[in-house]
């Protein structure tokens, strides 16, 4: 337990991609991996914590490093050995000492505070948080940007390959690189150091420094956040352009949207849209992203709206580990996935998740894509592929009977995947299909691959049970307990089926509607007696329809459908809205007395 | 800070006991030697070096390093300086906490040179490096577990090293710790200072006119430092005191200190400010002084601004550089000359340079003064100060 100290900021890298961004190419350009390793996640440590380069703060800076630079040492070596040592390099032997890193860090961030190397193995980062937690305890600096940083030792690398037997006990300890910075101060908390699953590979033998970052880094970057405004201005500039923001928890900032009239709004909308767009950063830009950045740092919570399908838009609030949680326990249903290309955007909750999210947690490229089902997919598609659709964009696919050439995987979610929709998608060519069953409230609770199977509730949930009924579930790690919106059958091998939706919710177009909601509406307009409201059958279309008794049956009924499609226009929304309209004497019901469909 | 030094010890070109190594700093004149067995260079006859005396290098066991073998012998002595068993450490929290450069690198060249020929005849050397860190390898050697650390911040690794040591003592975090560091010859740094163009061919010689660069050296220096509770337990005299440090970045060049000495005053003033003391207090500054051009121009830059008139010790003239060893080295010979009351005579001096406007001390001189202090400067623009008291500070 590291005592009195508590996390400003995190980042960490397995690769120097951006650095260029950063700082001109001239001071970069012959700078080793090691050291650019080291200055992406010390540059973006600093960045997240707002401290601005110029400014000359009594930051300390203490790397940590198993093994150093061991590229460079072997170059030194090699030109010796290769060359003679009359024509060894001197710049390979002074970036190969150990503070060759602190070097390169304290010269481009202009650090001008207590800077230190620690190198003892793989206990190098515990040694530099305990001088860390040393020299914030007694004053020596207001903050200390630690970090650890190392890269593959290709010599030891190579000799484990070749299984050399001396080495065996190495395992595969030394396949390795990256680096993971944290920007510390003095607090009154404590920083547990006790994480489990140290034995990263990916990062040995810094890799309690890699896990203490996961652990302590936020989910969401700057970079992210233009990501999700993108998106949301895109999916919603041509219908509701108010409330941009309102995906985080941030009032402040939507109210800037707020306070101007709407012509102004949208004004303000195209023109963050074109520059979103543009790869130029501006000020106005800088302005929007750090400001949400800026919230989403202090409250590490978000907001997934629920997009109105109940007839409200319900804020669902998720905190920022159990969306680490939850990215955590899908993970392993994604192990073969090079890319992920995502029809969903970044601001709704699955797509958030299984885009954004899950794309960096797998550390591959996401490319965001319009849900165009007429696209020739097998020129975007390639082997190993995640594709984050939904049911209506498949439904499509499956009726053009579109046949998938490229081994992926297809996920489905935001409604049940009908039956011959996933029997129709394996027998077009899909490899994989995982159906995610889950709610706005949850995230995703459990998944399934075949229309016959159950849905297998996710590892992060427990569920609670009467009988064999599930009623809620709760997050192990924490008090979050969500009441299922289904009614659901749990049995054995934690798999469960929903049999019927708790609030008679339909979904018109993928977004719930509630006909009782609607036959409420329609019952209060004048002259109706009765109504009933329902979904179409699968062959009249994808729409609600209601069946109206007029009170008094001389009623002009021409006039009547005027009046009422200008109070249907007034009181409900477009999914709400039924597309067909029956009038008749009584509602239709069977012989004994239950209400049944009717024919136009 | 105040905390105390219980016990020191050191090994390098001067000797292997400190009555040796005081012995021969203020007695004899020091000269570097030519490497004839260690390993093999181009530039052996050109340039020299300062090597620890071939009756403790013979000691070297099979499984060792030279370096580890400094350290070992410096820990045994220092242990029965401060009356103190390897089973006494087992009652106390002991942190080890020692500075190096070679002993941490993947410095194993013979080594490299068989694997590159596909032409390995062992790998113990490999699996040696892979096994334990310095710090590790002595807390196996002295059977105790707790807080360590191996400070690589090349030439002033082992004053980190110290400084830190009594920081970990004054915020509870040890009883004990056992500080310093070590470093051993090595064709890696040997060549890589001489392509550089910072090695000189002649003695070295800090702060004179014409003074051609680093002679490399080899050794170490331990310190044992002490909760005075504990000590007070034992009824003996410290060996000294830390009393201050500093540590602040130039953020200026790779190899180069800050021509402004910005990051070494800094230090300095950090380091008094720790120590509670004026220039007034200081009897000497035992100064990097390597002997290159911009180390001892800056230092003097710094000396003559901050602590104008106070002497200089040049120690580098009597060891050589010691890379990650030379702070921990300079404090034990800085505590020896505090005890003394005498600070030793620089060696090779040859002529006063107007740039740098002072001269170290060339004459054993008495002081009554009980405070010193000593930097360390290293490539990425560190910048280390330590205050050390005498045992009467």
């Amino acid at each position: 337990m590291l005592k009195n100290v508590s996390v400003i900021s995190t980042y960490n890298t397995d690769n120097i991609a951006g650095l260029e961004k950063d700082f001109e190419l001239k001071k970069i350009r012959r700078m080793d991996f090691f050291s650019k390793l080291a200055l992406k996640s010390a540059v973006n440590c600093l960045k997240i914590a707002d401290i601005r380069l110029e400014e000359n703060k009594n930051i300390g800076l203490i790397i940590a490093t198993g093994y150093g630079p061991v590229k460079k040492t072997c170059d030194f070596m090699d030109s010796i050995i290769d060359f003679g040592d009359e024509c060894a390099s001197p710049n390979a032997f002074s970036s190969s000492v150990h503070n060759s890193a602190l070097t390169t860090i304290s010269i481009l961030l202009n650090i001008k505070g207590p800077s230190l190397t620690v190198s003892n193995l793989d206990s190098s980062f515990q040694s530099a948080l305990a001088i860390a937690q040393t020299w914030l305890s007694c004053g020596m600096a207001d903050k200390v940007l630690v970090g650890a940083v190392d890269e593959i030792h290709t010599v030891a690398q190579s000799i484990i390959e070749n299984n050399v037997e001396v080495f065996k006990d190495f395992n595969n300890k030394n396949a390795g690189f990256g680096s993971a910075f944290f920007l510390l101060e003095k607090s009154d908390n404590d920083i547990d150091v006790n994480l489990e699953n140290k034995a990263d590979s990916k990062f040995y033998p810094s890799c309690l420094a890699m896990e203490l970052s996961k652990k302590y880094s936020l989910i969401l970057d700057k970079q992210d956040i233009e990501t999700i405004c993108c998106d949301f201005i895109k999916t919603e500039l041509s219908k509701k352009y108010k409330n941009v923001l309102n995906v985080f928890e941030n009032d402040g900032i939507s109210n800037i949207f707020t306070d101007v009239d709407d012509t102004t709004q949208q004004e303000i909308l195209k023109t963050l849209s074109s520059i979103f767009s543009k790869e130029t950063v501006t000020v106005n830009k800088n302005f929007i992203v750090d400001e949400i950045f800026n919230l989403f740092k202090k409250n590490k919570f978000i907001n997934f709206l629920t997009s109105g399908s109940t007839g409200i838009s319900k804020q669902c609030k998720h905190s920022q580990d159990n969306i680490k949680e939850e990215v955590s326990a899908v993970l392993p249903l994604f192990k073969d996935i090079k890319r992920i290309v995502c029809l969903v955007p970044s601001f709704h909750s699955y797509g958030f998740i299984f885009g954004l999210q899950l794309s960096k947690r797998l550390n591959v490229e996401l490319i965001k894509m319009p849900p165009i089902p007429t696209t020739d997919w097998n020129n975007v598609l390639q082997d190993n592929d995640l594709f984050v659709t939904f049911p209506m964009f498949l439904n499509q696919l499956v009726k053009l009977e579109y046949k998938f050439t490229k081994k992926v995987t297809v996920l489905t979610s935001t409604a049940p995947c009908p039956k011959e929709t996933m029997d129709g998608l394996y027998d077009n060519g899909v490899n994989t299909l995982i159906e995610i069953y889950g709610a706005s409230e949850a995230g995703a609770i459990g998944y399934r691959n075949k229309s016959t199977e159950g849905f297998k509730l996710l590892p992060c949930w427990e569920p609670k049970l009467n009988n064999n009924t599930m009623i809620s579930i709760k997050r192990k790690n924490s008090d979050m307990e969500i009441e299922l919106p289904d009614n659901v059958e749990l049995f054995e091998d934690n798999r469960f089926k929903p049999v019927s939706r708790k609030d008679n919710a339909v979904q018109v177009a993928g977004i719930n509607v509630y006909p009782n909601k609607v036959k409420d509406i329609l019952k209060a307009f004048d002259n109706v007696k009765e109504v009933a409201v329902r979904l179409a059958r699968q062959d009249e279309g994808n729409f609600l329809k209601a069946f109206i008794v007029l009170k008094d049956s001389n009623t002009d009924k021409e006039q009547f459908m005027k009046n009422l499609k200008m109070y249907m226009k007034q009181n409900l929304t477009a999914h709400e809205t039924p597309k067909k309209i029956t009038l008749g004497t009584e509602l239709p019901k069977t012989q004994f007395g239950k209400m049944k469909d009717w024919q136009e | 800070m105040k905390t105390i030094i219980s016990s020191m010890s050191c090994v390098c070109s001067l000797g292997t006991t400190l009555e040796e190594i005081s012995d021969n700093i203020y007695n004899k004149v020091s000269v570097p030697t030519h490497i004839t067995t260690r390993f093999e260079s181009s530039y052996k006859n050109d340039y020299p070096v300062y090597l620890v005396p071939e009756k403790l290098l013979s000691q070297k066991k099979e499984d060792e390093s030279y370096g580890f073998l400094f350290v070992r012998t410096c820990v045994e002595q220092a242990l029965q300086q401060a009356k103190l068993s390897k089973q006494d450490l087992q009652k106390y929290r002991v942190g080890i906490i020692l500075g190096t450069s070679v002993n941490a690198s993947f410095n194993c060249f013979d080594f490299y040179k068989q694997y590159k020929k596909n032409e390995v005849s062992s790998y113990w050397d490999l699996v040696d490096y892979f096994s334990y860190s310095l710090s590790e390898r002595l807390q196996k050697y002295l059977s105790i577990s707790g807080l360590h650390a191996t400070i690589t911040t090349a030439c002033a690794s082992s004053t980190d090293a110290i400084g830190i040591a009594g920081q970990w003592i004054q915020q509870d975090l040890c009883d004990i710790v056992i500080c310093g560091g070590t470093d051993e010859l090595n064709i890696i740094p040997y060549t890589g200072f001489i392509k550089l163009l910072i090695a000189g061919k002649n003695p070295c010689s800090p702060f004179s006119k014409n003074r051609g660069g680093i002679n490399i050296g080899e050794g170490c220096g331990i310190l044992i430092l002490e909760k005075e509770e504990i000590f007070k337990q034992r009824n003996m005299e410290p060996a000294g005191y830390v009393l201050g440090y500093g540590n602040c970045c130039d953020g200026y060049h790779p190899t180069t200190p800050a021509p402004d000495g910005i990051g070494l005053k800094n230090a300095v003033m950090h380091a008094m400010k720790d120590a509670g003391i004026k220039k007034e207090n200081i009897a000497f500054i035992n100064a990097h002084g390597t002997g290159t051009h911009d180390n001892d121009l800056t230092e003097s830059k710094v000396f003559n601004e901050l602590l104008k008139d106070v002497p200089v010790m040049a120690s580098k003239s009597h060891t050589g550089h010691t890379l990650g060893a030379a702070g921990a080295i300079e404090a034990v010979l800085s505590l020896i000359a505090l005890n003394k009351k005498e600070i030793p005579k620089a060696s090779n001096f040859k002529e006063f340079d107007e740039e740098i406007n002072f001269v170290p001390v060339l004459e054993n001189t008495k002081t009554e003064k009980h405070v010193a202090l000593s930097d360390s400067l290293a490539f990425g623009g560190v910048n280390s100060v330590i205050i050390l008291g005498d045992k009467n500070a």
